[in-house]
Order: C-alpha cells, then sequence, then structure tokens
C-alpha cells in the first residue's frame, strides 16, 4: 500500500480557518447593508496593504457580480457555506488561484481566514492564514481593531467559535472504515478527544464516496498549538485505523471488494449520464484501487481534482452557463470517461480467480 | 450542620446567598474560612465586620444593588436552612441547567430556572429570618422587571446597548449580535459556553495591542512592587533608628501606595 509522506493515501486535504470580527461593527447578520459594504471596503484596502504578506495574487470577488448558480461552485471547493453564498450585499471571497489561501467576507464572522492545502500539513496551513491575520490586525488596529477581549478571546457571531476562533479540520478518505461499519466507533473515537467528524461538505451535510471531515469542537480553553496538535493526533489515528481497515478488507473480502472496483471502473469509463452521488461513489473506489496498487494510470491528485470537478456547480462554471440536470450528467459522465482513459486494472481483473 | 467545604474541619455556620442579575447561588462556610473568602469580597467584609461572632447567619450579597442583608439564624430556621442547603439548591439557576446538548435548545420553558427552582428561591428570599420582604421595603417599587431579574427572568428582557439584541434572540439564532453581546449577556454566555467549549477563559493568541498591554501591566506591577518593597525598607531602617516621625510619614506612604 502507498503511502505518502504526509498521510495522502487518507488525507485528502487540510484546512485552518480563523474568525475574526471588526470592534466597531455589528456582526453580518445584524449588520446594516451600509455596515456590510463598508466591511468589505475597508477590507479590500486591507487587502491591498498586506498584499506582500499574500502566499499569492489574490483574485477579490464580490458576490453581487457573480450569480448564485456560479457562487455554489465555491461549496463545492469546499471554500465557502450556504449561508454566505445565498446573500450578495456586501460579500465577498478574496482567494490565491490554487485556494491555498482565502479570505471570506461577511461570512458569518466579518472575516474568516483559511488556509487549503493537500494532505496532511495543518502547521503550514496554520502559518499562511496567521500569517494574513498578523497582516490585516496591524491594518484594522488603527481603525478600531479586532472585536477581542482579554476574557473571551476573540469575539465571533456565534459562541462555538469564541476564543482562538480556530477550526482546524483535515478531509478523510474512510472507504474501508465504512464498509466495515466502524464509522460510528471511529466517531466515538474522536468525540472522546474533542472533535467531530462530519460529512463530505461539513456541518450538517451527509457523507458522499467515503468523504469525512474531521475537526476540532472547542475553541476557547485551548491554545492554537493544542488544537493543532489534537487534530493532527486524532487525524493520524484515523489514518491507521482506516489502513489496518483496508489490510483487513484485502484479506477477507478481496473478491467483493475487487467485484466493487471493476463495477466503479465499467461506470467510470463507459458511462453516459452519472449523477453526483453515483461518480463519487465510484471515483472512491477507484481511488481505494489505488491505494491497493490495483489501479495504475492516474496520479493520486487526478482522484482529488475529480471529486470536485463532478460537483453540479463546479461543472456549470466550467461550461460558462447554467446546464440541467440531464446535461450535468452527460456533461459529467464524458468528463469521467476521459478521466479513466489511461487507467490500467491489474491482471486479476482481466482473468478473473 | 455541615462541614465547611473550603477547610473540610469545621462547622459551617455562615450562609451565604449570591445574587446576581441572572442567576442566585447558595454557600455555605465556616467563619475563619468565611473571613478569607472576605478578603476578596468587600461586600462580605463589610456585612462580616458587624456580625455576631460564634453565632450562625445568614447573608444575603446581592451583586447588582452592590449590598448585602444580614440576618442571624435560630436553632428553627438554621434547620431549615440546612435542609435547603442538602437539597443542592446551589445550581439553582445556572443557565443550561438542562442537559440537552444543543447549547441553544429551547425545550419550551424558560431554560433560566425551573419552576420548583423559582417557588424554592421566592421561599428563601422571602423567608422571616429577613422580617422584610424585599420587594415591599422600596428596594424595586413596583418594578416589575427588577422583581423577575431576582429570579432570572430578567436575562429575558436583557437588550444589548448596541445592536439592541435580546437573549431570546440569540438563543433562538445561536448568535450575538454583536461584540457588545459578550458584555451584556456574559454571565448567560458563560452557560453556553461551558457546555460547548473546553474552558471558559481564552488562553490563545492576542492581538499586539493586547501583547502591549499585558507588558505594560506587567512593568508596572513589578514597578509597584519594587516601590514598596523600597518603602518598606526605609520604614524598618527608621523604626530600627527609633525615627519615629519619619517612620510614621513612611507608613502614611506605604499605606496610600497599597492602596493603589
Amino acid at each position: 500500500m502507498r503511502r505518502g509522506g504526509r498521510e495522502n493515501d487518507v488525507v485528502l486535504s487540510c484546512r485552518v480557518r480563523l474568525a475574526r470580527n471588526l470592534r466597531e461593527f455589528a456582526f453580518p447578520h445584524a449588520a446594516s447593508t451600509p455596515d456590510l459594504l463598508e466591511i468589505r471596503k475597508q477590507t479590500v484596502r486591507a487587502l491591498e496593504k498586506s498584499a506582500s504578506q499574500a502566499p499569492a495574487p489574490l483574485v477579490f470577488t464580490p458576490f453581487e457580480s457573480v450569480p448564485l448558480w456560479a457562487r455554489k461552485s465555491l461549496i463545492d471547493r469546499h471554500l465557502s457555506s450556504r449561508p454566505h453564498i445565498a446573500e450578495d450585499t456586501g460579500r465577498a471571497i478574496a482567494a490565491t488561484d490554487d485556494a491555498a489561501f482565502s479570505l471570506l467576507v461577511n461570512e458569518e464572522d466579518h472575516l474568516r481566514f483559511q488556509s487549503l492545502l493537500p494532505g496532511l500539513q495543518l502547521e503550514d496551513a496554520w502559518k499562511l492564514a496567521n500569517r494574513m491575520d498578523d497582516a490585516l490586525e496591524s491594518y484594522f488596529e488603527p481603525r478600531g481593531g479586532f472585536a477581542f477581549s482579554a476574557e473571551w478571546g476573540y469575539l465571533t457571531a456565534c459562541p462555538t467559535n469564541v476564543g482562538t476562533g480556530l477550526r482546524a479540520s483535515t478531509m478523510l478518505h474512510l472507504p474501508a472504515l465504512e464498509i466495515a461499519g466502524k464509522i460510528e466507533r471511529a466517531r466515538r473515537y474522536v468525540e472522546e478527544r474533542g472533535l467531530i467528524l462530519r460529512g463530505t461538505l461539513g456541518e450538517g451535510s451527509n457523507c458522499i464516496g467515503h468523504l469525512h471531515q474531521l475537526s476540532n469542537a472547542a475553541t476557547l480553553g485551548l491554545t492554537e498549538d493544542d488544537v493543532l496538535l489534537e487534530t493532527e493526533a486524532a487525524t493520524l489515528e484515523l489514518a491507521a485505523q482506516e489502513r489496518a481497515a483496508r489490510e483487513q478488507l484485502l484479506a477477507n473480502f478481496e473478491t467483493p471488494t475487487r467485484d466493487a472496483v471493476g463495477r466503479a471502473f465499467g461506470l467510470l469509463r463507459y458511462a453516459h449520464v452519472v449523477s453526483y452521488e453515483e461518480a463519487a461513489q465510484a471515483l472512491s473506489m477507484m481511488r481505494l484501487a489505488h491505494e491497493m496498487n490495483w489501479a495504475r494510470g492516474v496520479p493520486r491528485q487526478k482522484f482529488n481534482e475529480l471529486s470536485v470537478a463532478i460537483r453540479p456547480a463546479f461543472l456549470q462554471v466550467q461550461n460558462g452557463a447554467p446546464l440541467s440536470a440531464a446535461q450535468r450528467d452527460a456533461q459529467r459522465a464524458s468528463i469521467l470517461r476521459v478521466a479513466t482513459e489511461k487507467i490500467k486494472l491489474d491482471g486479476a481483473f482481466e482473468a478473473g480467480l | 450542620m455541615e462541614i465547611c467545604p473550603c477547610c473540610s474541619v469545621r462547622q459551617t455556620n455562615i450562609f451565604l446567598t449570591y445574587i446576581s442579575e441572572e442567576s442566585v447561588s447558595h454557600r455555605s462556610l465556616c467563619a475563619p474560612c468565611a473571613e478569607i473568602e472576605a478578603q476578596n469580597d468587600p461586600i462580605l467584609r463589610r456585612i462580616l465586620a458587624d456580625a455576631p461572632h460564634d453565632e450562625p447567619i445568614k447573608v444575603v450579597i446581592d451583586s447588582r444593588e452592590l449590598q448585602g442583608h444580614l440576618s442571624v439564624l435560630d436553632d428553627e430556621t438554621l434547620d431549615a436552612q440546612a435542609f435547603e442547603m442538602e437539597d443542592g439548591a446551589i445550581e439553582m439557576w445556572e443557565i443550561g441547567a438542562d442537559d440537552d446538548e444543543d447549547p441553544f435548545a429551547d425545550d419550551g420553558d424558560d431554560a433560566d430556572f425551573s419552576d420548583d427552582a423559582f417557588s424554592e428561591a421566592e421561599d428563601d428570599f422571602e423567608t422571616e429570618a429577613f422580617g422584610v420582604d424585599p420587594f415591599e421595603n422600596g428596594a424595586f417599587e413596583d418594578d416589575f422587571d427588577a422583581k423577575s431579574a431576582v429570579f432570572g427572568v430578567g436575562s429575558r428582557h436583557l437588550r444589548c446597548e448596541s445592536c439592541a439584541t435580546t437573549w431570546e434572540k440569540i438563543k433562538s439564532d445561536g448568535r450575538c449580535g454583536c461584540s457588545q453581546c459578550y458584555e451584556t449577556f456574559g454571565a448567560q454566555l458563560l452557560g453556553v459556553v461551558t457546555r460547548c467549549q473546553r474552558a471558559a477563559t481564552h488562553v490563545g493568541k492576542s492581538p499586539t495591542w493586547e501583547n502591549k498591554r499585558r507588558l505594560r501591566a506587567q512593568s508596572e506591577a513589578k514597578r509597584h512592587a519594587n516601590r514598596l518593597a523600597l518603602l518598606q525598607k526605609r520604614l524598618d531602617e527608621a523604626v530600627a533608628a527609633e525615627k519615629y516621625e519619619d517612620a510614621a510619614q513612611l507608613r502614611d506612604k506605604l499605606k496610600s501606595l497599597e492602596n493603589e
């Protein structure tokens, strides 16, 4: 079984998010339209002044300039939330091309610094978000500053974010644990350690394609280092459990697993109409086959890209115009046929056992 | 009578009731431990100074009014008091006494207190031990909200001065309206936070201005301690040299500096 240096046989990506608010303004859901616009205006200036600290040039997108159907792709790319994209007035996102850094404006909090990196590298993600936090803080300090109290820490709209305002999370691919019915046990394991295992798109979402989001629960009463270390430790443990479950799958259930992989490959390679969930499930099995050395020809990173590329809103953005559900399913199938063209399954799939 | 929870040695004979904007809590202590407690509590200090020694007393400290009441308990009320304390009245209206996982879940009744707690408190507050009904002595003259506030209902009517958000709204939204809400609803939010967070105090990163403020406070405290030590040394020298006039001056200086 292949193991990347940063656990990326199980850990797809990691993310650090910092919530900050400007002291002078009510939180976004309670702020007036002029205030929301003013907050955004000041943020644009702050970003201009802090450009040297950004890892790459930031593209600033006010939501009024993007239609709702296209804004939905921000959810597909794990960059924003439903409540954020549902509004447009005063809302915005600034992001680097690779989304390694992004800043949400007037989401639940005035500012949300995010760093999204592949594999497990929470420490680097934290450094990136923290650096931008410092840069913007020094801009805002003479202009009212961030809302902070010595007792509560950084003040946020929701008390579940107050304190550090830090949410560290990892996206985990856990097909073997799910097939073995061990997800509930994993969930209890992380909850005992003060973390939460959520669905694919975060809070309140379902799990699709065996992708689970692990994140810290508490933001107050522990330091940033505590959060990062605890999240990393739980991630490593779940990754180890998943690997053990994959070994067991291989040892005890090779035939049904090969059957599932073979069917998934058939679907991805030859289908002409594929729904999102069907595609995500099949991609998950192909990724598993890749990690078990049953499939060659496509690098791991390609699976990450595909899991976003097949999302409904992302398809439409690539298309440049809205698509009907039937058009999307056809478009998705076409993308998948091309992407899996180079995949070669091992001999056992051809000869039969 | 029970054993003092503070020293675990002596029997309790001081029964304390603390009333704040949104909660009422009880403690019982022995007299020496109460004295220690009083060092950090000016209201309690003032009351204990007037209290008869070696007699069980009941003290009600009202932090909203910055005042307290004292009453001496006879044996009969003392038994009743002890019974009440054992009954676990201590957590009476802590916000979120319900065990629901969702910190904002509204279970239909007033989350701040149960009916039982309410009637118990009313009995407690209007007990004959006071001799007066606090609601008829003019302190809360026909002010229904003030009366409610004693029993925790006040938080329902509490409104953030900055953004006009009410506690009811925060509970239903799960969100505060502005940063000022954390001051306005500090006590209520503490109840929420103790259930969904690791601890109630921030220990992580701070903005630069806060770090600077802390450094300044630290160096100020150090300077203060140095000046105290210096004065004390000069005072000791003056006493040793029998320069009593100087010593008196130094002592006054020291006292005023200590009070800073």
